[in-house]
């Protein structure tokens, strides 16, 4: 397992540039995940109109794993509507599980089918993944 | 005492004695305050035990039952010479989570307390079951603020004078997070001064330090086995008789009684009637060898050897630009730190697999000492004997690679 397959260039560009950081002023809804076995935390913020999600953005604290897949999720589910966000996530757990999935769905975050090989990272990829499936409930 | 070079050599030799680093001979390991690597002596004890002495202990007559009851007491008498108690004030558990949970429950259940005392840099396990089994029971928790990661006496001294009486205090000898050699004796002294109960997690303590429980002025004691050499699994709990004598056993079964009648039970004397069930024999043998191989090395080199590897690494971290070390003026062993530009995991991963270099990252399982600090994840190194100097260069080197990659 090298290192670069964890800190992929993808995942340290979302990590270092996202555009998705920074609280959101007047969200629609807002989300607290945290990672309780490491003490990350996060908030995911949307805005929508009616069903569709039109703005998503993050803050709070993490490593870069979960910091660019705040990114990636925010960047994908900008434009979705809600039914189509949560085939989303639906889809990157059944990656992540190692089972088979639509990658077409699921754009850059295809970066995380690594984390196969490193299986405790895997919290921290899915947090915000988790969150927002808990704000779309 | 030798010198810094001599001790090194001393523990370089030593490492040989540890199969993992010949199976593994690029491994760092640096998480000793979790769980330390284990001799070949205390590996082939337990292959031993299983090959020639394997069976049940205090129940049957049969000759192997009797020499497997013999090892199991013998390593009782073994853990009791170690840390200088009777071998009745000597209870086997799983681990100190398992003895304090077990402490906790047996002194809420005597009925006799009120309240549980306990500081806030304790690790979860020293935490939670004094919080928990407290609201369960209705006593009253009292948590002790400290300032950093330091404990000041006069907020003791504040406590202990106005909780409710009688109560326990629990507090740990060396924190698991920081590194911080508690002053765990003067607390002692102001707890019995307010006739309570004392209580040391020694964890942490006792692989780095002698500790003598007849001199102290402590009431219970409780241990791990696997961080000092032994196995995982199993554990002490220590108490002083009279008081082992006073509490109920909070688990039930099998070689803990004495008469079982249809609406009520007598219990056996102290230590069995805390032990219910098989207990975990060839741990027990394990734990027993690990201490004669810590004794015999002597806590003189271990003790020194420590502090030099902790003063080296101190020195050698913190010119690191960016690193933020959270290392008490006291720290023995343990070294916790950040640096700006890369969270713990990630460096941790990093120096993990472009070093091998194995150190902690995470809250060290004490959320409410690093809440007080204003971090949520630190990376953590901790020392023990088989390390060298070599190792801390490692470190460094490891962590400067690490953020090269984040830079």
């Amino acid at each position: 397992m090298r290192p670069e397959d964890l800190y992929s260039d993808v995942i340290m560009f979302h990590y270092k540039n996202s555009s998705h950081r920074g609280a959101l002023e007047n969200p629609t809804a807002a989300q607290e995940g945290s990672n309780l076995s490491c003490g990350d935390s996060l908030r995911l913020y949307i805005k929508t109109n009616g069903d569709t999600i039109n703005k998503v953005t993050f803050d709070g604290h993490g490593c870069a794993i979960s910091v660019a897949s705040a990114s990636i999720l925010a960047e994908l589910i900008e434009g979705k509507s809600k039914n189509e966000a949560s085939e989303i996530i639906q889809e990157f757990y059944k990656m992540i599980k190692g089972e088979d999935f639509n990658a077409e769905l699921l754009g850059d975050a295809v970066v995380f089918e690594n984390l196969k090989q490193f299986p405790i990272r895997v919290k921290c990829a899915t947090l915000a993944w988790h969150t927002l499936e808990q704000l779309l409930k | 005492m030798s010198s810094v070079k001599e001790l090194d050599e001393y523990f370089k030799k030593l490492k040989a004695d540890f199969p993992i680093f010949s199976e593994r001979p690029d491994l760092v390991y640096l998480d000793n305050a979790a769980t330390t690597q284990k001799p070949s002596a205390v590996i082939e004890k337990l292959r031993h035990f299983y090959v020639t002495a394997n069976a049940n202990v205090h129940r049957a007559v049969y000759r192997l039952a009797e020499e497997s009851t013999a090892l199991y007491e013998e390593s009782r008498k073994t853990v009791a010479d170690f840390i200088g108690t009777a071998p009745e004030e000597i209870i086997f558990t799983r681990g100190t989570t398992e003895s304090l949970n077990l402490l906790a429950y047996s002194l809420g259940l005597s009925g006799k307390y009120k309240s549980f005392i306990v500081p806030l840099f304790e690790h979860h396990s020293n935490f939670v079951p004094w919080q928990q089994i407290a609201h369960t029971l209705g006593l009253k928790f009292y948590p002790v603020k400290i300032h950093g990661g330091e404990l000041f006496l006069e907020d003791v001294e504040a406590i202990v004078k106005s909780c409710e009486k009688p109560f326990v205090f629990s507090m740990t000898g060396l924190t698991n997070s920081l590194g911080y050699r508690a002053p765990f004796e003067a607390v002692a002294k102001l707890v019995h001064s307010a006739g309570g109960i004392f209580v040391l997690d020694a964890a942490q303590l006792i692989p780095h330090e002698a500790f003598d429980f007849a001199a102290s002025d402590i009431d219970f004691l409780a241990f791990s086995g696997h961080k000092i050499l032994g196995p995982t699994g199993i554990g002490v709990l220590a108490g002083k008789k009279e008081l082992l004598e006073q509490i109920r056993p909070f688990q039930y079964g099998g070689e803990m009684i004495d008469k079982v009648g249809e609406q009520d039970t007598t219990f056996a004397p102290v230590p069995y009637k805390f032990e219910a069930g098989t207990p975990n024999i060839a741990g027990a043998a394990g734990l027993a060898e690990a201490l004669k191989y810590v004794k015999n090395i002597s806590y003189e080199k271990i003790s020194k050897h420590i502090e030099n590897l902790t003063k080296n690494a101190i020195e050698k971290l913190s010119v690191i630009p960016g690193l933020t070390l959270y290392c008490q003026k006291n720290c023995h062993g343990i070294i916790s730190f950040s640096h700006e530009n890369i969270h713990p995991h990630d460096l941790a991963e990093l120096l993990s697999r472009l070093s091998g270099v194995a150190v902690r990252s995470g809250h060290h399982c004490s959320q409410q000492q690093l809440k007080v600090l204003g971090v949520s994840s630190l990376c953590r190194a901790s020392f023990y004997l088989y390390n060298t100097h070599n190792d801390i260069d490692k470190l460094v080197a490891g962590i400067q690679d690490a953020l090269r990659w984040f830079s």
